[in-house]
């Protein structure tokens, strides 16, 4: 049967770098179908998966149930301006038991999806500073570079533990930001300079105009971001988006969608790395990437009438349970 | 460079990601339908199309860039982003070269 090794009973403890335990024979997996003898959900043996044709073997329950769990993270994604992959990756391990190498994998490849429609979306709308954004992708793609390559030396259990304490970090960031609105009151006589730009801002009803101020340390965030974008599989705009808000002089708008704009590129570094090391089921990407776009579509509609302060005050205390689980899982 | 190339820029970043996320999600809803509703359709293949299509998408928008700056000999960008193309085609190598 074909979902036999998806469905299989207790799978053991996946914990270590994909691969390095796998490429048994496949008759292993194929005994006789043990049917609902465990109450655990679907899990994922790394066995069946690293260097096999695991396409053949994702059922349809399965596909819904990936695609399910893409559209909640989406949702949440997209509600908080942070992307889904922050919560992508501790469902996959903790609910899926998915191997960390795949998880990150496959949430990379929806971070791509996600930037292209939402910067696809906001084009047109001088919203997204093209040439800000375009500077700090040499960082961004040049750090995804570096973290992809160490990622695949790194344990799960490293990168779980990673996982934990930037997602830690996420949920304080967010609590001190808070109260943070987007209009940041610029006066008219500001020169954009080279680097800067100028949108329409229907909150303040004017025109706001501003420079970029610090590009070292932007391009320093941009590089942290990307790394941690490839070892974790998020997107990086909770580093970048303070950063060039803070002390860059970027107003949030224009930061969050700038930001938004260049995590297709720096996903895509990681993705390619991770994809042709071999961690990426293609079907399950497939149904997840669907997942977190039809999630996020959701979560646009829904974050436009929602008391944003009210969510991020859940997000963080949801953010900072994932981070103990994930920390958990490193450690025992 | 002008608010008019910097606008024109913006339109084709936006046409090449719409076309590209639009065109990949297709492929994969193809695909996984395929997949799931048991089929003579090549779904395995359909699949991984899709997913190369939604990766180069922001691969081509950096090349359409890269075309865009040149044009306009804006050399500054034109070489930023060109780097941001070699560090992209790099990554490829890497994964290939370590699976």
């Amino acid at each position: 049967m074909p979902t036999s090794c998806i469905l299989g009973p207790a799978a053991p403890r996946v914990l270590t770098v994909p691969g390095a335990q796998g490429r048994k024979p496949r008759a292993e997996n194929r005994g006789p179908k043990p049917k609902a003898q465990s109450p655990k959900p679907q899990r994922i043996q790394p066995r069946s998966y690293h260097g096999q044709n695991v396409e053949m073997l994702i059922s349809p329950v399965l596909a819904l149930v990936l695609f399910l769990i893409g559209g909640v993270a989406g949702l949440l994604g997209a509600l908080l301006g942070l992307g889904g992959g922050v919560f992508l990756v501790p469902f996959f391990v903790l609910v899926l038991h998915m191997p960390m190498h795949m998880a990150v994998g496959v949430s990379l490849i929806t971070v791509v999806g996600t930037s292209s429609v939402v910067s696809a979306g906001t084009a047109g709308r001088r919203l997204m500073n093209l040439r800000l954004g375009m500077t700090l992708e040499v960082a961004t793609s040049a750090g995804a570079l570096m973290g992809g390559i160490v990622a695949t030396t790194l344990s799960a259990r490293t990168l779980q533990g990673l996982f934990g304490v930037v997602a830690a970090a996420t949920a304080a960031v967010m609590l001190t930001r808070l109260d943070r609105r987007n209009v940041r009151p610029i006066g008219t006589g500001t020169q954009p300079g080279r680097l800067g730009g100028r949108f329409y801002d229907p909150e303040s009803g004017g025109e706001v105009v501003y420079s970029v101020r610090r590009l070292p340390l932007g391009l320093a965030a941009s590089f942290v971001a990307g790394s941690i974008s490839s070892l974790l599989g998020v997107g990086g705009g909770i580093i970048k988006v303070p950063v060039l808000n803070a002390w860059c002089g970027v107003p949030l708008r224009a930061a969050a969608a700038t930001s938004a704009f260049m995590i297709g590129v720096t996903a895509t570094v990681g993705a390619f790395i991770y994809f042709w090391h071999g961690d990426v089921v293609p079907a399950i990407a497939a149904a997840a990437v669907l997942g977190v776009l039809a999630g996020s579509e959701a979560g646009f509609v829904i974050a436009a009438r929602a008391r944003a302060r009210w969510l991020k005050l859940l997000m963080a205390a949801v953010l900072f349970i994932v981070s103990g689980l994930m920390l958990a899982r490193a450690v025992v | 460079m002008s608010d008019e190339e910097l606008d024109r820029l913006e339109r084709v970043v936006g046409r090449v990601l719409r076309i590209g996320s639009l065109t990949s999600t297709s492929i994969l809803a193809a695909g996984l339908l395929a997949l799931v509703v048991p089929s003579f359709a090549p779904a395995r293949t359909i699949i991984r199309v899709g997913l190369f299509v939604l990766l180069l998408t922001p691969v081509a928008r950096v090349v359409a860039s890269v075309v865009e700056y040149v044009r306009d000999r804006d050399w500054l960008f034109a070489s930023l982003t060109l780097i941001v193309l070699v560090i992209v085609l790099a990554s490829m190598l890497v994964g290939i070269s370590h699976a």
